[in-house]
């Protein structure tokens, strides 16, 4: 017991780094693009046809990708920003990279699913696209903005676990490297435990926050 | 107030262009309820939101307070936006934000310190009578209730205009009486001119001075409500009055099958507390067989009505009845 301890225990805030970090960062720059992919689009609030062809563009190239293969595609630039290709710290810029797309494009949904009426009213009411977007959109849609986000998170636990393939750390890479390469079952269920532990944490606190704050 | 000239809004389908309005003119003036009535489909909608430009009309002119708000820059539009208030058939409160919040965001967005901003929804919520209500969320409150926000957040900066877009169709009749009633106060209170967008004739008669009829993108008929009343000129309209709960159907009678005249007597207020059938029993040497009639109650008490008679007698005294009968300045229409 004392063995599976000392060996998944630590990998555990390995994992809450990184998942924790990519989740930030991809909220900061997802965020402002989704809003932008929002407001461009035919009929938006600031409609631009070249700026939403090009971030269309960029998101579905990067959502079309698989992970363990964009992993290996954005090694130059993990290379370039943390100075090391593998590693926890590394890990972070494959798994940031791939929850920005993520995240811009439902959020983009989830504006868009908001009630025209809404932002109608809003309108008619002399608001300007600024206005609009920050008293408007993002308060009418923060409850399924905090479900994208629980559901982003959730998405980079599992990917955290396939960094382990090219020695990411955390318990993904525990459970490989023991589990899997040691034949060590017993490290691999303790890191699962811990994986399954993680996730349902996040959803229920992700679903709870959702639900509080919401209103309608 | 509102001068609306050859106005026209194209939108571009699949199947080519459809005409949504077309060539339409009106004017509003200063504290008038105009009411605008058609079905579904006719333009009224596409036509209000041409008046805020959240439609941008294809042609014309719309002319608010001597500005003609077509030729407006961005800035300009927005401003002129915050002096026209407007309410929706559903509501479109904002949802996350408690009914203070959603009075006090116009406020906001003008630049209204926090202290006005307090003392100004307290007004308007004591204007709608919902002070206890000032913490709840739209999905906790009633659908007339909802309105009644709604109303206070359209009035809250105390705009000029209000355009109401079928602000009562999703409200049952009782809370549609307490709507119309708002909608009086505000005229009265803040001196609003309102352009009322409708397909229920009950409500544009209890609140409207003057009315448009709407079809297929045109004004097919506009009057006051006593006149269109009184004497309605087109089918569309003469249905709308027939909708009416209390209006009485009325029959059409084919002349061939009467031995005297038949007419159609229609008049207004004046006129309804008067005893034309007496007088004109009295001083014409006809007799009078009254075949159906009614009488509509409106908007300030006003009433407009219509007696179909049938009036036999020779030619010389049907003609002095016409004469003593308008004399009374009722309308004839020989049918």
């Amino acid at each position: 017991m004392e063995r599976i301890l000392s060996i998944v225990l630590p990998a555990i805030p390995e994992t809450l780094i990184m998942v924790g970090v990519s989740s930030l960062i991809a909220v900061i720059v997802g965020l402002p693009l989704g809003i932008l992919l929002y407001t461009t689009q035919q009929g938006g609030l600031s409609e631009n046809p070249t700026v939403y062809k090009i971030l269309d563009g960029f998101v579905n190239v990067f959502r079309s990708l698989p992970f363990a293969v964009l992993m290996l595609l954005v090694m130059p630039l993990t290379k370039l920003i943390v100075g090391r290709r593998i590693g926890t710290t590394a890990s972070i810029v494959p798994l940031t990279v791939t929850a920005i797309p993520f995240i811009a494009r439902i959020l983009e949904g989830n504006f868009n699913g908001l009630d025209k009426g809404i932002i109608e009213a809003a309108k008619a009411m002399g608001s300007d696209t600024h206005t609009i977007v920050k008293k408007v959109v993002l308060k009418e849609s923060l409850p399924q903005t905090i479900s994208t986000v629980t559901m982003t998170i959730i998405n980079l636990v599992g990917q955290s676990a396939i960094v382990g393939l090219i020695g990411g750390g955390g318990l993904g890479d525990v459970a490989l490297r023991y589990g899997y390469s040691r034949n060590q079952i017993d490290i691999l269920w303790a890191a699962c435990i811990a994986i399954i532990i993680l996730v349902q944490l996040v959803q229920f606190i992700g679903n709870n926050l959702s639900k509080t704050l919401d209103r309608k | 107030m509102i001068k609306v000239r050859n106005l026209v809004k194209d939108f571009k389908t699949e199947y080519g262009t459809f005409r949504a309005i077309d060539d339409v003119s009106f004017e509003v003036e200063k504290g008038e309820v105009f009411g605008i009535i058609g079905l579904s489909g006719a333009g009224k909608s596409t036509l209000v939101r041409c008046l805020n430009r959240l439609e941008e009309p294809t042609s014309g002119t719309v002319n608010i307070d001597g500005v003609c708000i077509n030729d407006l820059d961005k800035k300009s539009l927005l401003e002129t936006r915050r002096n026209i208030g407007m309410i929706f058939q559903n509501f479109n409160l904002f949802e996350q934000s408690t009914v203070y919040e959603n009075i006090a965001y116009p406020l906001e967005i003008i630049g209204m310190n926090k202290k006005e901003i307090e003392a100004t929804v307290e007004e308007m919520l004591d204007f709608i009578d919902l002070k206890e209500k000032r913490n709840s969320y739209p999905s906790e409150i009633s659908g007339g209730q909802k309105q009644r926000v709604a109303i206070a957040r359209a009035l809250a900066t105390k705009p000029k205009i209000l355009l109401s877009d079928e602000s009562t169709s999703a409200l049952d009749p009782a809370n549609t009486e307490q709507i119309l009633n708002l909608l009086r106060n505000s005229v009265k209170r803040y001196n609003m001119t309102i352009v009322m967008i409708t397909h229920q004739m009950e409500v544009a008669k209890n609140i409207c001075d003057r009315i448009a009829v709407m079809e297929n993108g045109k004004i097919i008929e506009s009057n006051t409500v006593e006149n269109i009343f009184k004497n309605p000129k087109t089918d569309r309209t003469k249905s709308f009055i027939k909708s009416l709960p209390d209006a009485i159907e009325d029959q059409i009678f084919d002349p061939d099958e009467f031995n005297g005249r038949l007419m159609r007597l229609h008049f207004d207020s004046t006129v309804a507390k008067r005893p034309i059938v007496n007088n004109l029993i009295k001083h014409s040497n006809c007799t009078v067989n009254i075949l159906s009639g009614n009488i509509n109650r409106l908007a300030k008490g006003d009433v407009s009505g219509y007696l179909t008679v049938e009036l036999d007698g020779s030619d010389e005294d049907i003609e002095a009845a016409v004469l003593e009968l308008s004399k009374q300045n009722v309308g004839v229409e020989v049918l």
